[in-house]
């Protein structure tokens, strides 16, 4: 989150993430339900470990965060305009690929990432979505997803980093990791 | 009371006692099929994800080419007469835009169009009646499909609204025969 605060220029302090692996059809729960509005920024992962990353941030803290990049106090954007989409966009770009990089680090893996697409909707809809990007070949509701959950500002802003990898790279990460024989 | 059933991604249901409902949530790119014989009482909802099988015959509900003709199967099962089966249809939205950054469409995402297209073949190929659609665009949908044929769909941003009564529908498309004979 150290790429938020550059941006912002303010100090963020960032909780310790959760961090857990659950199939794809349970996210949704985790993230307030299937009804819920989310803004979602999606990219594709190439590399060492491909995958689908994407960073879903529940409608509240979405506002709260156009609200801080737009230098407005908490409370001033209510709603989803073009000015907010796009600088969502830009800041989910940012925050993925930092994520992704920190991923890099850790494990020592290349990973590359596709250009990012926005989407703000329930989030049952955004999932299904990215869904359906890997579902040929994969069942959609068991799709193991690494979920991270964020804290910004004491949890005023609140968001998951979702990492999708294909059948595959996860034990690929997990033996850059040495978690796996 | 009667039973609310979820219909998941890749899921098929099919419900016959008054006061059931079938309900997809949060539809982005995916299909939600609804299908209802009047006589028979007999509803079914399919949730799909994905236009074409390719032969992958691991998850039928999945794909338009394998789906329809399950749903069929599993109606006609129950009761119902292929020749009264009405049909509404609900999704195929594309909810991620590109805007900003430099952003390239990525094709895989932008699957709702092609799922439209295969389901309309699918059941134009077996000259069976779409009597009620809401499809495309932008945003995603959440489809409540009731034992007594009710269709009602929601969207954000919107109250939940009923699509058409497949029951009523099917009566009226009945009339004129009768008046014929």
């Amino acid at each position: 989150m150290t790429a938020l605060a550059t941006l912002t220029d303010c100090t963020i302090d960032m909780s310790v993430p959760n961090v857990g692996i659950v199939p794809l059809s349970r996210f949704a729960d985790i993230a307030g339900g299937a009804e819920t509005l989310s803004a979602g920024i999606y990219m594709a992962v190439e590399g060492d470990a491909p995958g689908h990353v994407a960073f879903i941030l529940p409608e509240v803290s979405a506002c709260r965060l156009t609200d801080l990049l737009t230098g407005m106090p908490f409370g001033s954007a209510c709603r989803m305009e073009e000015l907010a989409c796009s600088a969502l966009m830009e800041v989910g770009n940012i925050l993925v690929s930092s994520y992704l990089v920190a991923i890099c680090e850790l494990t020592g893996l290349r990973l590359l990432s596709s250009p990012p697409a926005l989407a703000f909707d329930m989030t049952a809809s955004i999932l299904s979505c990215i869904a359906s990007v890997f579902a040929a070949h994969e069942d959609v509701d068991r799709a193991l997803t690494v979920v991270t959950q964020v804290d910004e500002i004491g949890g005023a802003i609140s968001g998951y980093f979702i990492f999708i990898p294909e059948p595959g790279s996860l034990s690929v990460m997990l033996r850059a990791l040495h978690m796996e024989g | 009371m009667g039973e609310a059933f979820m219909v998941g991604m890749a899921e098929i249901k099919v419900a016959d006692r008054p006061g059931d409902v079938l309900i997809a949530l949060g539809l982005g790119s995916c299909i939600g099929v609804c299908a209802f014989d009047a006589q028979a009482g007999v509803a079914g909802l399919a949730h799909i994800v994905l236009p074409e099988s390719g032969g992958n015959a691991e998850s039928a509900g999945k794909f338009a080419d394998t789906a329809i003709p399950t749903l069929l199967d599993e109606m006609t099962r129950r009761g119902a007469s292929l020749s009264r089966i009405r049909f509404a249809l609900a999704g195929g939205a594309q909810l991620f835009a590109f805007h900003g950054s430099g952003g390239i469409p990525n094709a895989r995402l932008e699957i709702g169009l092609r799922n439209i297209a295969a389901v309309q073949t699918e059941l134009a190929k077996r000259r069976l009646s779409i009597i009620a659609a809401d499809l495309g665009g932008a945003t995603g949908r959440t489809v409540h499909l009731f034992a007594d044929g009710r269709v009602r769909v929601k969207m954000i941003g919107q109250s939940e609204q009923e699509l058409v009564a497949l029951g009523e529908a099917a009566l009226q498309s009945e009339i004129p025969l009768v008046k014929a004979a």
